[in-house]
């Protein structure tokens, strides 16, 4: 005591004298194993003196008089700390551990120990989730977060992911999350002109260090307004003192389909049409009733039976959707030194779709660097550039003219249409004299593979901070930082198609950009006194302004097909702009304490003003309280230590808002875009809402954590009521009005949920069993709408008591076993044709899962790895397109599904579910057969997401004096467990034309140097 | 330590002045393709752009620019859907629901009528030339509104079921300019009485505004003569046939556009501007298409080019049956409407009625073949891009033939008729009694047919509509299914709305 009391004597003078007394110290690092530690850092401990160790593991070091703590580390190594005595030579024995430091989370605008934080809030680390080939990180999130439901929008490489955390609150208002990495927001528009983009996407997965996941309130109250759908918080890879690493890591494989359907060849769909025509024209004669059939399906009147059952069926479908090839280079470099650390790390992937052309190339490069440039003032640097480059499918990612995508056309077309001439060119184009027979009467591949369809995504997503430490505890951290993205789009419509050939081409161009500019200013205070009371504070302001700019311009008319761009077209057809932007100034701080590592409070506030919102409401305020209870720390506990490693009791409560509506939703417009005569005119386009204001989500959550057996098990279960009240809804008028709707503020949705985490090392010996149980129940329902409605006028879906993304339909009778005519229920129970509209409609499955969650199993020995990684969701109903669409059976002359057809009503008495084709798909005087529940599928499923399979060569990196060697083999989506009768359960949307997952298979080799 | 202190200061004013400068004006973004609505209509250009708003709005598929076009002739007697792409199958059908659905789009346009007639009377700086010409053009495009809303939703005064009328539709003479007005509103029905009354209020007070202010570009524009032509088909369906005689001889006379002859009524259907319109709304540019899958053009043939069965244009699902090909003159069609590719064409006999020669064998490319009308064309110069007769010199003529007979008298009755058949092609007839009003029926299929004109005939008249064999069945006037279904949205929570019976 008395001696650190003449240390600290001596660091006051020191300071106050500046005068520097120093000496020489010696010492050696080494493993538990006494095996030296090369490049280990030695720093003495509060200052940025230091140096590295030899590759004997000894270091040399001239210390101030002061120095009174060396601290050593070294990469994964724990951390240790040596008392600086009046010896000159020291040892150090590191212990080898991933979990070198105390756990933190990134909470916002600063990390706060895991411990300490009350709030729901999830992490995945980079361990979790390397080398998994994924184009977009946030599809990493599915099934590895309690509360978060991840659902592909589709498998276009690249493309949006749906993402709920913890359910949807708002009606009209956006769901999706918040992201943010390194500290800048992103902005989360998803750009659709040729295909889907994602924000994110820029993200090389690989450079992810974690993911820290604000699932409740009281977490996000930290970003307002912007927090209310959850905020999924990316800190990426950087440099560490130390050695430097390179790594190099390389990924080969290919993608295949999920699955092709079962369809139809042209001898049945004539028996369908042939009957479909019947029934539809009773009175006309079978002769007659044939020949029509023949005619539309373009086969020659003459032609017998057995002519039609000898026509060649081409495979359409194993021509379009096809195995693609995927690759993954990567290449980092990270290192530093006590001042200066620093991280380059370059990745390129490809990834092809396996519908065809659709393809994902990107090239990333993300530098950082972090210097001190003074005892008390550091700055860092992070830069992400990188550019995208998609193929789309014809007829854009989300539908649109879906005929042409090859997903749906390839099931559909009539098989009996040849794909290609015999001198390997198209069948069918216009001019050739050939015709391609039926609904789609055009070849789908070749207008995939004639047109063009592009689009580029070049995004720089950088950051600058400044971090001075004004008072022991108290610093100060300045951060500007940028997120741009330019989205450029070509299409190009071939004049050698039909859709094209009258217009002599058609070329359109497109450039979308978004500039999102974003400082914040902190002080941020962290101190123990007395080893007891632990204080933290915040207080920061933040200001983002977010531009969103497009221009474009289309024509038609091209002299030849290789004349591609629009100046060469005769006649310019249309130039678009656009304009929009928003801009947000905040106002936040935190304040926690914590007394004896047993009792922490944590109050958040933050104060946001938003140009989106009305006048007269564009601030807003959203407070959080954090409790929390380390009952382990208590003396207490002691006695049951020996089982019981942790138990926390957390509760939290918080309000943060939602502001995803259009930037200029609050204000009374006439727009333009009208014209007439050549002329343009202008139109009232949206009424004024001028107190329009947040939507609030305000949210109770109570947590337990719990360890047992030194943490061999964990577990941790989170309950939570969110209440999204003053819902920024589109209210709907009465079209009399002239309007449809206004944005107001009412409405109320709950989302009641469970959350739970369960980890267990079932063996951990040299052979080592590690699972991860994660699972989350989620209950939705819309509490109150507004002038005491049940019902929203307009949508007979959204209804009081009814979870959003219901479906409200006519429940599906089956088939009148005597007329083979599709039939439903009445409100009464009594069976018709005409359900009526409202009156005889149910609430019928919702497209939001009620359990979903993920299963994690990681084996390990010696110098194998094996996980398998699963995910599922249940509770989950939609409608799917293509399938409504295939399962027509002669309703029009195109291809179904085989399952349909064979359960076709055919004889009166036949007991079925599928009625009898139908020219036309409605009965006579009935509702169409597309009506109702019919049409509606569960979507449960649960799906292989990944196995992996790792052997790490280590023989070989001892002799070659390398860090790392490492070969895996990969496998993702390879097999689902799903009654789903579409492409993929996953899907989010209306399932025509998508561009379905794959599955794929990868080999991999990474080597650390 | 001062040295702290001081900079701590430095930081906490810096930051002060951050937040004090950041003021609620600062977070203001004004739009930059739209205007505010509180300023919006206070300049005689600002005013004008509106007016031409609303013009546009005649162009929605729901209006002019497909379905009060097709409709009143796939939901009749006179047109089948081929199924081709599937569209117009329900409504060729009469199912339930497959129906007109102009009431959102016409009450929109009808609130931008009202936003400018109360606009005029601020504007200072307009002429009152100006404003005459106005007001005309907003209460004549408000009638033309409120009359296909009464088509679509309510009997015409000549005919009610009264036990299935529920009235006319709701009656807007104010204009709706804030969102609380907007959301206490809860409109009702007016009677059918009414609605009339209201709509030949607009078209009388329209006719004198627009006597001497109307804009140049008819028919393209509001005109007297179009007010006086859309009030004869107004009061035909009201039954005041003196009203419609007047109205009809009024817009005949107004200088707008002529009846075409034998000579050049196919060339008048080939250009792009018909010379028989008195109104018409045009789509002058490619950007304007309603596209390949729902413009007239797509929707009633299948070919590229006219003459050209090899070229793919469009889908043509809609087409005229054996009941309108008769009255065409055009015989040798076989019953089922349709030739495959594989067949040899059979030879059609066509009457010296020119009209015919707007139908020919379809395309080949979506197999089968069937008679596909090819009135609309492309012919604003871009595929599927077609100006839209809405009422025209021929529709006129047989509206105060109609009138005539009605009021006995017979001899200008038979006289407008054989003005048309001479001008046609036709030879003069004669004919006594009720012949001549099936004459003049007959007439209208073959003149209108694919203007949309025969299902309200059928209903006005009160007769049965007796479906094309291939769909098989006898549509009673009295069925529910002859009037449309009002959004249901309209119906929750507002007790004074009322359904249609059926729905």
């Amino acid at each position: 005591m008395r001696k650190l009391l003449m240390i600290f004597i001596g660091l006051f003078v020191a300071m106050t004298s500046l005068v520097a007394q120093t000496r020489v110290i010696t010492g050696k690092v080494f493993d538990e194993k006494g095996a030296p530690i090369a490049n280990a850092s030695v720093l003495v401990k509060g200052t940025t003196i230091g140096t590295t160790t030899k590759d004997d593991g000894s270091f040399s070091l001239n210390v101030p008089a002061s120095a009174k703590e060396l601290v050593i580390a070294s990469v994964n190594y724990a951390k240790q700390e040596i008392n600086i005595t009046s010896s000159n030579t020291y040892a150090a024995r590191l212990k080898a551990t991933s979990e070198d430091l105390e756990e933190v989370v990134v909470t916002g605008y600063q990390q706060t120990k895991k411990r300490e934080v009350n709030a729901a809030v999830s992490t995945i680390t980079a361990k979790q989730i390397q080398n998994i080939p994924v184009t977009s990180v946030d599809r990493l999130l599915q099934g590895r977060a309690a509360g978060v439901q991840v659902n592909a929008n589709n498998g276009i490489p690249g493309g949006p992911v749906n993402i709920l955390i913890r359910g949807a609150g708002s009606i009209n208002a956006g769901n999706q999350p918040l992201f943010v990495v390194d500290g800048i927001q992103i902005n989360g528009t998803t750009t659709n002109i040729q295909t889907q983009t994602n924000p994110i996407a820029f993200l090389n997965p690989n450079d992810i260090e974690s993911f820290d996941i604000l699932k409740d309130a009281a977490a996000t109250a930290m970003y307002g307004a912007r927090g209310g759908n959850g905020v999924v918080l990316i800190t990426t890879k950087k440099g560490r003192a130390g050695r430097n690493e390179i790594n190099l890591n390389v990924q080969l494989g290919s993608t295949s389909p999920l699955k092709y359907f079962d369809i139809l060849n042209i001898a049945e769909i004539t028996q369908s049409r042939i009957e479909a025509l019947q029934n539809a024209n009773p009175r006309a004669t079978a002769a007659a009733v044939r020949a029509t059939a023949l005619a539309g399906l373009g086969i020659a009147g003459t032609a017998t039976d057995a002519d039609i059952a000898n026509l060649r069926n081409y495979d359409w479908q194993r021509e379009g959707l096809r195995n693609g090839s995927l690759q993954q280079f990567e290449a980092s470099l990270r290192g530093g030194n006590e001042k200066t650390t620093y991280s380059i790390s370059g990745s390129y992937n490809n990834t092809d779709a396996v519908v065809f052309p659709v393809n994902f190339k990107r090239g990333t490069l993300l530098t950082s660097l972090t210097h001190k440039v003074s005892k008390k003032i550091t700055i860092e640097t992070s830069i992400s550039l990188s550019t995208i480059r998609q193929n789309a499918p014809f007829g854009g990612a989300v539908g649109g003219a879906f005929l042409g995508n090859i997903a749906f056309a390839g099931a559909t077309i009539l098989p009996h249409n040849p794909i290609r001439n015999a001198d390997g060119s198209w069948y069918g184009l216009p001019g050739s004299g050939q015709a391609v027979a039926g609904i789609l009467s055009f070849n789908p591949m070749a207008v995939n593979a004639l047109n063009t369809n592009k689009q580029v995504t070049n995004q720089m997503v950088g950051n600058f901070s400044i971090n001075y430490d004004i008072l022991k505890g108290l610093r100060y951290t300045g951060k500007v930082g940028m997120d741009y993205r330019l989205v450029q789009t070509e299409f190009y419509g071939d004049p050698r198609l039909d859709e094209y050939f009258n217009r002599r081409g058609f070329g359109s161009v497109n450039s979308d950009w978004n500039t999102n500019f974003l400082t914040f200013h902190t002080l941020n205070f962290n101190r123990t006194f007395n080893n007891k009371h632990g204080i933290t504070a915040l207080a920061g302001l933040e200001y983002r302004s977010d531009v969103n700019e497009r221009i474009g311009a289309s024509a038609e008319g091209f002299p030849t097909p290789d004349f591609r761009t629009v100046n060469s077209a005769a006649t310019p057809l249309g130039a678009t702009g656009f304009w929009s932007g928003n801009k947000i100034f905040s106002l936040f701080g935190r304040l926690g304490y914590d007394y004896d590592r047993r009792y922490s409070v944590i109050f958040s506030f933050r104060r946001d003003g938003s140009s989106r919102f009305g006048s007269n409401n564009r601030f807003a305020n959203f407070p959080s309280v954090q409790l929390g209870w380390n009952v382990t720390n208590e003396k207490f506990m002691e006695r049951s230590s020996n089982w019981l490693s942790n138990l926390k009791l957390r509760y939290s409560w918080g309000q943060s808002g939602n502001d995803q509506i259009n930037n200029f939703d609050a204000l009374g417009l006439f727009g333009g875009g009208r014209q007439y005569n050549n002329t343009p005119g202008i139109f009232y386009s949206q009424l004024s809402s001028p107190t329009l204001r947040w939507e609030s989500r305000t949210e109770n959550n109570y947590g337990i954590d719990l360890g047992f057996f030194k943490d061999r098990i964990t577990a941790s279960v989170d309950v939570y009521k969110r209440v999204n009240s003053r819902l920024l809804l589109n209210r709907s008028l009465y079209l009399t009005t002239g309007f449809t709707s206004f944005t107001d503020n009412v409405g109320e949705v709950i989302n009641e949920g469970v959350e739970a985490n369960l980890g267990v090392k079932i063996i951990d010996r040299g052979f080592k069993w590690r699972t991860n149980f994660i699972f989350a129940y989620n209950k939705n329902y819309i509490s109150k709408l507004y002038d005491g409605l049940e019902v929203l006028p307009g949508n007979n879906a959204i209804r009081v008591g009814a979870p959003l993304g219901s479906f409200f339909v006519a429940n599906y009778a089956g088939v009148n076993p005597a007329t083979g005519r599709a039939m439903w229920y009445k409100a009464d129970g009594s069976l018709t044709y005409n359900p009526l509209i409202p009156a005889d409609q149910r609430l019928s499955g919702q497209t939001n899962p009620v359990y979903n969650g993920g299963f994690e199993n990681i084996f390990s020995h010696r110098n194998w790895e094996l996980s398998l990684f699963f995910n599922y969701e249940y509770g989950r109903t939609v409608s799917d397109g293509q399938v409504n669409f295939m399962s027509e059976i002669g309703g029009r002359a195109f291809n179904g599904l085989r399952e349909m057809y064979d359960a076709r009503w055919k004889t009166p008495g036949q007991v079925t579910s599928v009625p009898r084709p139908f020219n036309g798909n409605a009965d006579f005087n009935s509702s169409s057969r597309f009506t109702g529940q019919r049409y509606l599928f569960k979507a449960d499923y649960i799906r292989l997401r990944q196995v992996m399979l790792a052997y790490n060569l280590t023989e070989y990196v001892k002799k070659a004096k390398l860090s790392l060697l490492r070969i895996y083999f990969q496998g993702n989506n390879l097999f689902t467990y799903s009654d789903y009768p579409g492409y993929d359960p996953e899907f989010v949307g209306a399932a025509t034309g998508i561009v379905p997952q794959n599955k794929n298979l990868t080999v991999g080799l990474q080597v650390g140097f | 330590m001062k040295t702290i202190v001081n900079k701590i200061t430095v930081f906490a004013a810096t930051l002060g002045i951050l937040v004090a400068g950041c003021s609620d004006k600062d977070l203001a973004v004004q739009p930059r393709q739209s205007i505010s609505s509180e300023t919006a209509l206070t300049s005689v250009s600002s005013v004008d752009a509106a007016v031409i708003g609303v013009y546009a709005t005649l162009k929605s598929r729901v209006l002019y620019g497909r379905d009060f076009m097709l409709y009143g002739d796939v939901m009749a007697d006179n047109a089948v859907a081929t199924n081709k792409s599937g569209r117009l199958v329900g409504e060729g059908r009469n199912n339930n629901g497959a129906h007109y659905a102009n009431w959102g789009t016409a009450y929109s346009a009808i609130n931008d009528c009202n936003l400018v007639l109360a606009a005029i009377p601020k504007i200072s700086a307009a002429s009152a030339t100006q404003r005459d010409r106005w007001e005309g053009e907003m209460r004549f495009i408000r009638a033309l509104l409120y009359h296909d809303l009464m088509r679509a939703y309510a009997y015409a005064p000549t005919f009610i079921v009264n036990a299935s009328n529920r009235g006319g539709v709701v009656l807007r003479s104010t204009a709706v300019d804030n969102k609380d007005t907007a959301a206490a509103f809860r409109p009702a029905r007016a009677s059918i009485a009414e609605c009339y009354n209201f709509i030949i209020n607009d078209l009388t007070i329209a006719s004198t505004r627009l006597a001497t202010s109307a804009r140049a570009g008819a028919p393209h524009f509001a005109t007297r003569a179009a007010c006086q032509a859309l009030l004869a088909r107004v009061q035909l369906y009201n039954g005041d046939w003196t009203a419609a005689r007047t109205a009809a001889t009024n817009a005949l006379t107004g200088g707008v556009g002529t009846l075409s002859t034998a000579a050049n009524h196919v060339a008048g259907w080939r250009a792009s501007t018909n010379p028989e319109s008195i109104f018409e709304v045009r789509f002058a540019i490619a950007a304007e298409s309603l596209g390949v899958n729902e413009a007239l053009q797509t929707s009633c043939t299948s070919m590229g080019a006219i003459g050209s069965p090899l070229t793919n244009g469009g889908w043509g699902d809609c087409v005229p049956n054996l009941f309108a090909l008769n009255a065409l003159g055009i015989s040798g069609v076989p019953s089922s409407l349709s030739i495959s590719n594989a067949i040899a064409l059979p030879a059609l006999t066509r009457s010296t009625d020119v009209r015919n020669q707007l139908y020919e064998w379809g395309g080949q490319r979506t197999n089968p073949r069937f008679m596909e009308c090819t009135k609309y064309f492309g012919k604003s110069g871009f595929l599927n891009t077609d100006n839209v007769p809405v009422i025209r010199h021929a529709e006129v003529l047989l509206i105060r033939a109609e009138a005539s007979f009605r009021l006995n008298d017979e001899a200008a009755a038979l006289n407008d008729i054989n003005t048309l058949r001479v001008n046609r092609g036709l030879a003069p007839v004669t004919l006594s009694g009720n012949a001549i009003l099936e004459e003049i029926l007959n007439q209208r299929v073959a003149e209108l047919t694919m203007e949309g004109h025969r299902f309200h005939d059928m209903k006005r008249l009160g007769r049965d509509i007796v479906k094309d064999p291939s769909v098989g069945f006898v549509l009673a006037i009295t069925d529910f299914r002859v009037l449309a279904p009002i959004p249901n949205g309209e119906l929750v929570g507002n007790p004074n709305m009322q359904q249609n019976v059926g729905y």
